[in-house]
């Protein structure tokens, strides 16, 4: 990977009349990498990635682009090639015409250009349909003369949006190791736009998670995933439970947090320092999370709750319980952890070794 | 319904093929069979000038009214927002409705040798420049009979055109004019094509613009059927010039829809 | 985007000058009937209302104009009732042979309207239907009532089907359906297609031409006045004429358009 960063995202707003769809953003994208822009509809990532295709312009800020800002660089000028949702490949012309569609626009010579385009649509599996008409083709063979087309012109960057939305499970999952073998072997940096989390942990160098216009967190799947910066990140991964409480006391690398149903010992957390009456929020991950048959109100760590379901997850079982103030909370404990220990009416307790959480730096 | 349409609009057609075998005999229309008209016209070297002269105008004010609608309709599925949208629309479907007569008695307002353009040229001191009685007067007439009805349905495939498409191709590194004759032309095509056949068949059938703004003095297809049948009563020879008039408008349709729906790649 | 925005309003202007193509006419037409000049050109004349009471004092024009409201009126009521008739059949039913009966109904309009003049004129004078008002009825029937049925047809489709199972689930039969559902559903198209239709008749002078034999209407009497030298008497009549088909036509579509948004709110809102 290169060290200096392809792409420079600095200070980036973009409003749409009187609605904000971008909060002054910065970021870098790192050539080589496999980027994850993630979020759910209307955060704002589809409007990141159109400005990084010169389709939208920024409305302040800057983007740069090998280091040129390219604000007002428009569409054709640029080397973004995009794989759209709807895949937006041109119905009167063949797969082959298709493909060599960028090419053409190059002035590129016929032959060579063509060439090069069978030689893509070859590496795709897709020589048969060179000459048909992309009506003719399946939805993951399009998807694939799309990948040809954008892939062609061997641009450095790749924007993909939500490309495997409309594909059925089975094809999805097949899709996602294409195109991480893809990315890897062509070494160029893909950007990808999604909002189904597992798609963009799975394939992702580097996940940026977007809410409502800002960038909630940015890193790798596994320090997001156990390190989430605030409350919406650990509760948009899922399966975390969050926690809250006033700090107490602070002894050496723990603090104590109260609150009206617990006392608890948690961790401190390197990346902030926080102070004695501080509110924080903490995560105990549903792993870590023991059940008792009783509460017992003196000790630590260890909050009543009410089972109140159960779900078969693999070779485990998910329990959910809920725990004062209707909070729900999530255990994934083994098959044998539940039966027979608990009594009538499913009350437990909860508790987890002070280790195990993690506070919120945010 | 079908009873009425039959009635009155297949068999009037189809009677027209009769009759063009009929005769015209002591200025009484007689029931016949014979070839004589059919002899008569397409023999007829007037008519064969009036059917090329009918194809030259009308092919070529089909292409000057594609072309003048096309940017019209372009601005108005692409640069204006809804409710311009459907204003502009509103306007252009009044004058399909109002009477073309009328409007091109009014051209003649504008048109003439002591008309209005021709009182502005003289102001700026370029003179009189004659513009009735010529083919440049026929076109007028033509295009205010066709163009809102161009205009029209070219928007109405144009505002169907899938705009992912053309970022597409803008993002594969299409300029904006290019963008347009790449993607925009061919993904409308059916109806862009579509509105140039019916341009073709109305200006192919009218006989208003070239008779009273183009003079008269040379003929096209519909001023000679109105010669053969007001002045001259022999209605089997207007039925024959007729009938080459219908034979060409479906060969030309048939070949235009042909075109317009082919597909690349099998 | 600079050169965006000057491509926009570039192509702005030019729907301006094309609107003002297509209109000046009807302007011109309407401008220079209250003007005194004979031939109208720049600088006008005075303002004065001389050439319309000159008009319609002339008998033939009245007469014209007569006839042109009576086949107007009378055209427009049969052809949108077959138009109704046929769009609801289509609507409504399939059968073998549908599309031949779907062309017999919407061709009319793609016939130039010199070949349906001549033809009209010698078959209907062969079965000595000929030269009155009511042959120019017949023919603007034909040429009007595909009109009615597509208005009719595109406000059907956009009718719940399940409304009129409705009504036979609960016991109407079907011409009780077709009088209480359907009908009051497509009024404002029915009302349109009506205006439109009359709008067509109004304007109608080629076939009118051929088949009215005497019995001119208006259009008609303005191409003999259009034979015979320039006067503004025919922007007076022809003012008239644009102020009542566009009247017509304006509340046409408000009819079609009110209902729509009223119709489809979901969509409307995005």
């Amino acid at each position: 990977m290169q060290s200096t960063p392809l792409v420079e995202i600095d200070k980036v707003v973009k409003r749409f009349g009187y609605h904000t769809a971008v909060h002054s953003t910065t970021f870098d994208i790192v050539g080589g990498e496999f980027l994850a822009i993630m979020g759910s509809s209307g955060c704002g990532k589809t409007t990141m990635l159109r400005m990084l295709a010169g389709l939208e312009a920024p409305t302040e800020g800057e983007i740069r682009i090998e280091g040129l800002r390219s604000n007002e660089l428009p569409p054709w000028q640029r080397d973004t090639p995009m794989v759209w949702q709807s895949l937006a490949l041109f119905p009167f012309l063949t797969v082959v015409e298709n493909v060599e569609f960028g090419l053409r626009m190059r002035k590129v010579a016929p032959a060579e250009r063509r060439k090069r385009a069978l030689s893509w649509i070859d590496r795709m599996d897709l020589a048969e349909f060179a000459g048909r008409n992309i009506a003719q083709l399946s939805g993951g063979q399009r998807q694939r003369v799309a990948l040809a087309r954008s892939l062609v012109t061997e641009p450095k960057v790749l924007l993909l949006d939500e490309p495997l939305s409309a594909l059925d499970t089975n094809l999805r999952v097949r899709m996602q190791s294409v195109l991480t073998k893809l990315q890897k072997e062509l070494g160029i940096t893909f950007v990808y736009v999604t909002h189904s989390q597992s798609e963009a942990f799975s394939m992702a160098d580097r996940v940026v998670i977007m809410s409502r216009g800002r960038i909630e967190q940015i890193g790798t799947p596994v320090e997001i995933y156990s390190t989430p910066r605030n409350r919406f990140v650990a509760e948009f991964l899922g399966s975390a439970n969050v926690f809250e409480g006033k700090i107490e006391s602070i002894q050496g690398a723990l603090m104590s947090v109260h609150s009206p149903i617990l006392r608890a010992k948690v961790p401190v957390n390197p990346l902030r320092a926080f102070g004695i009456g501080d509110i924080v929020s903490f995560v105990v991950p549903e792993d870590r999370l023991r059940i008792l048959p009783k509460h017992d109100s003196t000790a630590e760590n260890c909050l009543p709750a009410k089972v109140i379901g159960e779900e078969f997850v693999g070779a485990n079982m998910r329990l959910y319980v809920e725990a004062e103030s209707q909070q729900e909370v999530r255990l994934l404990t083994s098959h044998g952890a539940r039966s027979g220990s608990v009594d009538v009416p499913n009350r437990v307790a909860l508790t987890w070794n002070p280790g195990d959480a993690y506070v919120l730096p945010d | 319904m079908l009873l009425w349409q039959l009635v009155f609009f297949a068999f009037p057609l189809l009677f027209l093929i009769a009759l063009s075998f009929w005769q015209v005999r002591n200025f009484r229309l007689e029931p016949a069979l014979q070839l004589g008209n059919w002899s008569y016209v397409l023999g007829s070297e007037s008519f064969w000038i009036a059917y090329g002269r009918s194809w030259l105008y009308s092919a070529s004010a089909t292409v000057v009214a594609s072309c003048l609608a096309f940017p019209c309709a372009y601005g108005i599925a692409f640069k204006l927002g809804r409710n311009a949208q459907r204003f502009a629309i509103f306007l252009l479907v009044i004058p399909f409705f109002t009477s073309y007569l009328v409007r091109v008695y009014s051209w003649q307002i504008f048109l003439t040798d002591a008309g209005i353009i021709n009182a502005l040229l003289e102001q700026v001191g370029v003179g009189t420049v004659p513009m009735i009685n010529t083919f440049f007067g026929t076109l007028i007439g033509y295009l205010t009979l066709t163009l809102p009805l161009v205009i029209l349905l070219q928007f109405f495939s144009l505002v169907f055109v899938d705009r992912s498409l053309v970022e597409a191709a803008h993002n594969l590194q299409c300029g904006r004019m290019r963008t347009v004759f790449e993607v925009v032309i061919p993904s409308a095509r059916i109806g862009l094509v579509i509105a140039a056949l019916f341009c073709f068949i109305l200006t192919f059938g009218d006989f208003v613009s070239p008779l009273y703004l183009g003079g008269g003095a040379e003929a096209t297809l519909p001023i000679l059927i109105t010669d053969t049948t007001k002045s001259g009563q022999q209605w089997p020879r207007a039925a024959t010039i007729a009938l080459t008039m219908i034979a060409t408008l479906l060969a030309v349709a048939f070949a235009a829809i042909a075109f317009a729906y082919r597909t690349r790649g099998k | 985007m600079n050169v965006d925005r000057i491509i926009s309003w570039g192509l702005r202007l030019y729907i301006l000058a094309a609107l003002l193509f297509i209109f000046a006419p009807i302007v011109a037409s309407f401008v220079f009937s209250f003007n005194s000049d004979r031939f109208p050109s720049l600088p006008l004349g005075h303002f004065t209302t001389e050439w319309y009471e000159v008009t319609f004092s002339d008998p033939l024009v009245l007469q014209g104009f007569r006839n042109s409201l009576l086949v107007g009126v009378i055209a427009s009521l049969v052809a949108t009732t077959l138009g109704f008739g046929a769009a609801y059949v289509d609507y409504r039913f399939r059968f073998p042979g549908k599309n031949l009966y779907l062309a017999l109904a919407l061709l009319p309009p793609t016939i130039p309207v010199i070949i349906l003049g001549l033809a009209m004129l010698a078959y209907l004078s062969r079965v000595s239907l000929s030269g009155s008002v009511w042959s120019v009825i017949l023919a603007h029937v034909v040429m009007c009532a595909p009109f009615a049925m597509a208005i009719i047809r595109l406000r059907l489709s956009q009718m719940d089907p399940s409304l009129e199972a409705a009504a036979w689930n609960l016991g109407a039969n079907e011409w009780t359906a077709l009088r209480t559902v359907i009908l009051p559903f497509t009024r404002p198209a029915i009302l349109a297609a009506l205006f439109i239709t009359m709008a067509v008749s109004f304007d109608e002078f080629a076939v009118a031409w051929f088949v009215a034999g005497l019995q001119e209407t208006l259009p008609v009497r303005v191409l003999g006045f259009l034979q015979g030298q320039v006067s503004p008497r025919i922007n007076a009549v022809g003012t008239v004429v644009f102020i009542a088909t566009i009247t017509l036509v304006v509340a046409a579509q408000l009819l079609l358009m009110r209902r729509a948004a009223q119709s489809a709110p979901a969509t409307s809102d995005k």
